[in-house]
Order: C-alpha cells, then sequence, then structure tokens
C-alpha cells in the first residue's frame, strides 16, 4: 500500500516565521527533505506578499518554482477561493485593495485531491484572538486542517526532536 | 478589473456580493443644495479601508491592551451641551494653554502639537487627499469598537493657510468624537450638528476672552475688519480664516454676513497648487499619525505583527523600517503625544 503523506500548503505567515527563526538553517533542511517529496507548496500570492515584504531571497527563491503550484486558470479552483473570501471577508479584507494570500492558501488545501494525502495548511499568524479573521477558523469551515510549521516538522520527523 | 475598481481578484470571485449590512456604519452631516451628496467611490473606498485599519487596531488591541490608552476616557457630551463651556474645560483638561498655542511659531508646528494632544488622548488621526474639500472635509469614527480615530480630507500642502484650515478640522473633528458620533462631515453651518462642532473648534481655539483681547489689540472692531485683520488674526491663532471670519460674528464684533461676503471673494480665487516637499518618511508620517505609527511599531517589537501585518497596515516595507521609526521618534521628541 502507497504511504499517505501530506501535502502541505505553506501560508506566508510561516514562511516569516521560519525566516527569523533562530534555527533557521535546520528547519529548511527538514523542509528541503519534505520538497523533495513533493510536500511543501504555496500558491503564487504568497510569493507576491513575501516579495512585498523583501522575504524572497536564498532558499525560498531558490526553490519557489518547485514550490509554487498555480491554479489559477482552474474554475473550481477560483470559485472555491469566492466562497471563502465570501464567509470571511475579514480575514480576506474583501473591500480593501490589498490583494491577500489567505483565501487562495485555503483555497489550493480545499481542492486538494485527497491521494496522495491530505492538503493540509501551514499558517503561524501572529495575532490568535478575534478567531474569525483567522486562517485556522477558514479552515475548519472547509473541511481543512490546520498546522503551525512546528506542527508540521513533529509530524513529518517525530523522531528529530521538534 | 480587480485593479480598476481596488478590489482584491477573491473579492471579484464571490459567489454573491457582500451584504451592505457589513459596510460601514456613518451618519452624513454633509449637505449639498439642502441634501446629503452621495458617497463618491473614493470615499466609500476610504471608508472601508479606514474600517480595515479600525479591526485591525482591535486586533492589536485584543493581544495587547497595555499599548492602547482607553477610549472610554474621552469626555462624553451630548449635543444639549454648551460647545463655548466644553471648549473651556476640555482645554483645562488637556492642559495646553492658550499662552502655549499663541507662543508657537508656525502654523505647522500648531497643527502637529494639536493632533499630537490628541493622539494623546487616545484618537488616531489620519490624513489623505479625497479631492473637493466642500464635498467632504472629513470624519469621525467612534462606534462600538471604542478605537476613535480622525480623518481629514486634505493634501501634503505645505502651505500655512492649509495647516491652519487642518488644526480647525482636527478640532470639529473631535467634538464629533466626543459626542460619540461616527459622522462625515463638511463644516458648513447649514447643519445643526457641523454648526455645534464648528462652534465647539472655534471657542476651543479661540476662547472668548482672549480672542476678545487680541482683536482689541489689533484694533479689530465693528467698521473696520477688513481682510487682512481676519488673516492676522487667523496667524495669531493658528486657525482658518474662515472660522475667525464666523467666530467674529459669534462673538458681536462683526455684523451677521462677513463670513459670507469674505467667503465670495475667496471662491473667486485660485486655490494655489500643493507645494509638499515632503519626503517618504515625513508623508507616511503625515498621513497615519504618529500615534499609529508607534502603536504599529511598538505591536511589531513584540512580536505580535509580523513583516506582512506591518505592512499592510502601513505600507512600510521592512526597509524603511528604521527611517520611519526614526522620524516617529524625531516626532515624539518634538511635539510630544503618542
Amino acid at each position: 500500500m502507497a504511504e499517505h503523506r501530506g501535502v502541505y500548503i505553506v501560508d506566508t505567515s510561516s514562511w516569516l516565521q521560519i525566516e527569523e527563526h533562530p534555527d533557521r538553517n535546520r528547519i529548511l533542511d527538514a523542509l528541503g527533505r519534505l520538497l523533495e517529496r513533493g510536500q511543501i507548496k504555496a500558491p503564487p500570492e504568497v510569493f507576491k506578499e513575501l516579495k512585498r515584504v523583501g522575504v524572497v531571497e536564498g532558499w525560498v527563491k531558490l526553490h519557489q518554482s518547485e514550490i509554487e503550484l498555480n491554479r489559477n486558470n482552474d474554475l473550481d479552483y477560483l470559485r472555491k477561493v469566492g466562497e471563502v473570501t465570501h464567509k470571511f471577508p475579514g480575514m480576506v479584507a474583501a473591500r480593501s485593495n490589498k490583494e491577500k494570500a489567505d483565501p487562495y492558501v485555503v483555497a489550493l488545501a480545499a481542492c486538494g485531491t485527497p491521494n496522495p494525502g491530505p492538503w493540509i495548511v501551514v499558517a503561524d499568524e501572529t495575532l490568535k484572538k478575534r478567531a474569525g479573521r483567522k486562517i485556522p477558523t477558514a479552515c475548519k469551515a472547509f473541511g481543512v486542517d490546520c498546522f503551525g510549521f512546528a506542527d508540521m516538522l513533529r509530524q513529518e520527523f517525530p523522531n528529530d526532536g521538534w | 478589473m480587480a485593479a480598476k475598481y481596488k478590489l482584491p481578484f477573491a473579492s471579484l470571485m464571490m459567489p454573491e456580493p457582500l451584504p451592505q449590512t457589513a459596510r460601514p456604519k456613518v451618519d452624513d452631516y454633509r449637505t449639498f443644495e439642502g441634501k446629503a451628496p452621495e458617497l463618491s467611490f473614493k470615499l466609500q473606498r476610504v471608508l472601508d479601508d479606514v474600517w480595515e485599519q479600525i479591526d485591525a487596531l482591535v486586533d492589536v488591541r485584543d493581544n495587547a491592551p497595555d499599548l492602547f490608552r482607553l477610549a472610554g476616557e474621552l469626555p462624553h457630551v451630548t449635543l444639549n451641551a454648551d460647545p463655548e463651556k466644553i471648549a473651556a474645560t476640555e482645554r483645562e483638561r488637556i492642559g495646553f494653554s492658550i499662552d502655549a498655542q499663541l507662543g508657537l511659531e508656525k502654523a505647522r508646528e500648531a497643527f502637529l502639537r494639536w493632533r499630537a494632544v490628541l493622539e494623546k488622548q487616545g484618537v488616531f488621526v489620519r490624513i489623505e487627499n479625497l479631492g473637493n474639500q466642500d464635498n467632504c472635509r472629513g470624519f469621525a469614527v467612534y462606534d462600538d469598537r471604542q478605537i476613535p480615530l480622525i480623518f481629514l480630507n486634505s493634501d501634503d500642502s505645505d502651505e500655512d493657510a492649509d495647516y491652519r484650515a487642518r488644526t480647525f478640522s482636527l478640532l470639529h473633528e473631535y467634538y464629533h468624537l466626543l459626542l460619540r458620533q461616527t459622522a462625515l462631515s463638511d463644516h458648513k453651518r447649514s447643519n445643526k450638528i457641523e454648526a455645534i462642532c464648528n462652534q465647539f473648534a472655534a471657542f476651543f481655539l479661540m476662547p472668548r476672552e482672549r480672542f476678545l483681547l487680541e482683536c482689541q489689540r489689533l484694533h479689530v472692531q465693528q467698521g473696520n475688519i477688513t481682510e487682512a485683520n481676519v488673516k492676522k488674526l487667523a496667524e495669531k491663532f493658528h486657525t482658518s480664516m474662515s472660522s475667525v471670519a464666523i467666530h467674529l460674528e459669534r462673538v458681536g464684533i462683526a455684523k451677521p454676513g462677513l463670513y459670507e461676503t469674505l467667503l465670495e471673494d475667496w471662491k473667486k480665487r485660485t486655490r494655489r497648487k500643493s507645494t509638499g516637499r515632503a519626503n517618504h518618511e515625513e508623508r507616511l508620517a503625515n498621513k497615519l499619525g504618529v500615534g499609529f505609527l508607534n502603536l504599529v511599531l511598538r505591536a511589531a517589537d513584540r512580536g505580535l505583527l509580523n513583516k506582512l501585518d506591518v505592512y499592510e497596515m502601513t505600507a512600510v516595507k521592512p526597509k524603511y523600517l528604521d527611517s520611519v521609526t526614526a522620524e516617529v521618534t524625531a516626532r515624539i521628541a518634538a511635539y510630544g503625544g503618542a
């Protein structure tokens, strides 16, 4: 039986946490292993956000083409982006002029095929209160699991002391 | 299409529009030919943006209430109150004397001082150019989220007269906050609430006794009121010429009609183009206010906000964070507040 491995859709907030983490190199080494197995993905909007704050450098830039999953020509996916936006306008800032990656991250995971494994969102948002405006709440509403990046590493590498 | 309407592309993918109930609720005290003018697209966009900004501030406050002054500490006044009395007690409470005000040399300095004074009360002050000021001078937000905010419609002109007008608008909107209102303003006297807020701002900036004294010193009396006199008083008190003209009528030095007469003349003149020469950091501090920027920077220092949060709330790219922090620090040292 084929091994069921999760596909992780990594949100901007987690990339930023990793970027500034004191154990960054060790984390990137672990991410490299997941990347080789095709388990790390992100929509183009995440890279746009990272670029806005000057973080698309180094490791992320080197691996952008492998990580980026662009489904912006897929109507079902775009419909899901719209559903997430409509249900969580506060999270998306639906009436602002900001294009947030959040609805794309949630929709990408919600539209993921169950084979080879579940599609999981990885987010490490800063402010924990006002749950209605946060990715974990939106994930729950669309039946998607949501982890922090440390949880993802613990799940994938249980013996590595994360 | 998303770019044209300044909306996220994701919003265009929604199965149906968001309900109107999700839009900002604002009392509209503006008048145009006896009716309230329509909300322009630009104004609606700014309202949405400001609502989003206040929501973000609520997020920060939920996690770090100590970074905020309690909005509830702002005095709450009713429409029946006498604006002149409130102006006097509020001046006393805030503790910025009329001598100190008149001692300020520049209109810019006076405006930044008053802005800092209000920011110290927990009021956020934002300035942006919405175009025609006759249509909307600004707005005040005080709703159940309890994050008081004043928005002034103004360009980045560095002219003294523009700073004086901003100062008057600032105090006008402040009275809307004391009335616990969320309201759009045009400062026209034809609306009762607008007239009350004008009165407050005028008596706040030009307390009756001192105003009469300065009129005496400048030999401003019935029969010799000229535009030059009005300008001198405006420069003295760091407020707009319009507010001085109306105040002269109100305190009985000028006959009713002075303001309308002067206004007819002013309308004929072409407004000078903005000569704003501020750099990026100054423009940001002018637009968003030291109170807001300082709060966001402190929240980021504590790890409550990441780089993206800071960028989304302020449009400050990480490479400018140090220079913006320096500008904020310099303004706090110069004008107080925050």
